[in-house]
């Protein structure tokens, strides 16, 4: 069988694992070996998505469990594109991560249930050469309704062109759907922080226009969002701006403010027109190696409902060897509003990156949601399993 | 085998065992029941359970929806009615507006909304190029066979192909 019908036959299998769908594969935490930027290890700029060659290199060197390999032994050739079977032309990176949740969850006095997610079955694909840059990504999810559907169950969370200039490349201007610039990118998309500013890696991107910079010292996105045109009709578009910047003084050590005002003519959640403010800060730091701090706090404010409140969010991630990590997470976030009270939230879990292109993790989430004027406990035992092309 | 491609081997077959579950799913025929128990002369939107009108297994995170499973609402059909019931009779508000969520839903609010949108005959919005709304969950068996096969190619490609 030749190479290229090989390639052709997993793709396409891999495609019809026709499911539910989340999140990108994102890791902040990797301040620790003192990337304080994005832009080396993944296409986009911000991170996320697709690695460049240099990326898939530091997923086999720095990621994984080495099993006692020699700490300065050169990457395995397995860690390229489909464990190395094949071996794309350089200016070509594609990839494709599959994402896997058992959920059991509990909410109030009533019993437990029990769900099977795929969260992500996607397909990605990206083109560098010279200044040019384009990103394309399709999945297929197992939920409809989708903000990222493009027909039915199929969904492209990320599609877009653009043209890195400047010294280094340092500058993209870029246009399409884009995941949307603002604060601490990470997997965990239904945080808080995410939920309630509405920019998680999971669905909410927007098409629009960014212009990104990446340097030593800062880093940063702006973006304009012209409305999410796979939602109808267009009252449900958004539109306005979203973007960060963040310094980074230390190695292991950077700081950011976030800022996004949109407004829709009837939004998705409160079905009213509303103009959505969220202004924040967030910081990564590593004050020990094996030791990396995470948190954000936005204030946020809606129109619709006169109400403003905020979210935060704080993480530890300890890797006491590599490859294992251990997470614990605080949250809480006050929507605002009539009678609206304060929902808290805390994570335990851990993870560990066990082989190639795979990884482990589990969580158990223990939460106390407020509803109207009283509140409901919730909690979730979580099993993720992630492999990526 | 090496001890980089074992833990790979266990984790596909991990995913193909996870493929069998099946959990609580939101039910298409929903929106009719609660149309009936209420005595509502409309059809209440998806996202009045589910967020933005995502349907699927673990996107019924709305107030209204947690107020519901707390009160017993699971994917099995039966359970719906009881659990209304008793948000009727607890006289649940899951907005905080004062107004208790089964008179919203009778007056055509939305109980999950402080601000009262109505939701009677409300336009929802639309997915994908062609704008549909979401109608129902698509069955996860299609899933497993999707893992299954993916496995059964990284084995073949393991060992070597022929």
């Amino acid at each position: 069988m030749s190479r290229i019908l090989r390639c052709a036959l997993v793709l396409a299998l891999f495609g019809a694992v026709s499911c539910l769908s989340r999140a990108a594969y994102a890791y902040p935490w990797m301040i620790r070996h003192e990337y304080a930027g994005c832009a080396t290890c993944h296409v986009d700029p911000s991170g996320g998505g697709v690695l460049t060659q240099y990326g898939a290199a530091q997923g086999d060197l720095l990621l994984r469990t080495r099993y006692g390999a020699s700490a300065d032994a050169d990457e395995s050739p397995a860690a390229g594109f489909l464990w190395g079977a094949v071996q794309p032309p350089a200016w070509f990176l594609p990839s494709g991560s599959l994402r896997t949740l058992a959920l059991d969850s509990k909410t109030g006095s009533a019993p437990f249930t029990r769900d099977f997610i795929i969260m992500q079955a996607d397909l990605r694909a990206a083109v560098v050469t010279g200044g040019f840059r384009g990103y394309a990504s399709i999945g297929a999810v197992s939920s409809q309704g989708s903000a990222a559907s493009v027909a039915g169950s199929v969904v492209s969370r990320e599609h877009w062109l653009g043209w890195a200039f400047g010294k280094d490349d340092s500058l993209l201007l870029r246009a399409g759907r884009i995941d949307l610039p603002f604060g601490v990118r990470q997997i965990e998309h239904t945080l808080f922080v995410r939920q309630a500013t509405r920019t998680d890696l999971n669905d909410t991107q927007q098409h629009g226009v960014s212009l990104a910079y990446s340097g030593e010292l800062l880093r940063g996105e702006v973006m304009a969002i012209a409305g999410n045109y796979q939602v109808s009709p267009d009252v449900y578009r958004e539109r306005g701006y979203s973007a960060f910047a963040e310094i980074a003084p230390l190695p292991r050590a950077a700081f950011g403010v976030s800022s996004l005002i949109t407004h829709a003519a009837r939004d998705l959640y409160l079905r009213l027109s509303n103009t959505r403010q969220a202004h924040g800060v967030f910081v990564r730091a590593a004050p020990v190696e094996p030791l990396v701090l995470l948190a954000e706090g936005d204030l946020i404010a809606q129109s619709a409902t006169s109400a403003t409140g905020y979210a935060t969010m704080l993480q530890a991630d300890v890797e006491p060897t590599q490859g294992i990590h251990f997470i614990a997470t605080g949250e809480n976030m006050r929507i605002g509003g009539t009678n609206s009270g304060t929902s808290w939230s805390g994570w335990l879990g851990a993870a560990w990156f066990f082989a190639l292109h795979a990884d482990a993790r589990f969580d158990f989430q223990k939460q106390n949601l407020a509803l109207g004027a009283g509140h409901i406990n919730a909690t979730a035992l979580m099993l993720q399993l992630h492999v990526y092309l | 085998m090496n001890l980089t491609k074992r833990p790979l081997l266990f984790a596909l077959t991990i995913l193909a065992v996870l493929g069998w579950s099946r959990g609580a799913h939101a039910k298409r025929q929903y929106p009719a029941m609660i149309a009936k128990d209420l005595a509502l002369a409309y059809l209440v939107p998806c996202s009045t359970c589910h967020l933005k009108g995502n349907v699927g297994a673990g996107t019924a995170g709305t107030p209204f929806a947690l107020s519901l499973r707390d009160r017993g609402l699971s994917g099995e059909e039966s359970t719906l009615t009881s659990a209304l019931s008793r948000l009727e009779a607890d006289d649940v508000d899951s907005d905080g507006d004062g107004i208790p969520d089964v008179t919203e839903l009778r007056s055509g609010s939305d109980p999950n909304s402080s601000a009262n949108a109505s939701i009677v005959n409300a336009q929802e919005p639309g997915y994908g190029c062609g704008g549909s709304a979401p109608r129902g969950t698509p069955d996860a068996g299609k899933a497993f066979v999707g893992l299954a096969g993916f496995g059964w190619l990284l084995r073949r490609r393991r060992r070597g192909w022929s």
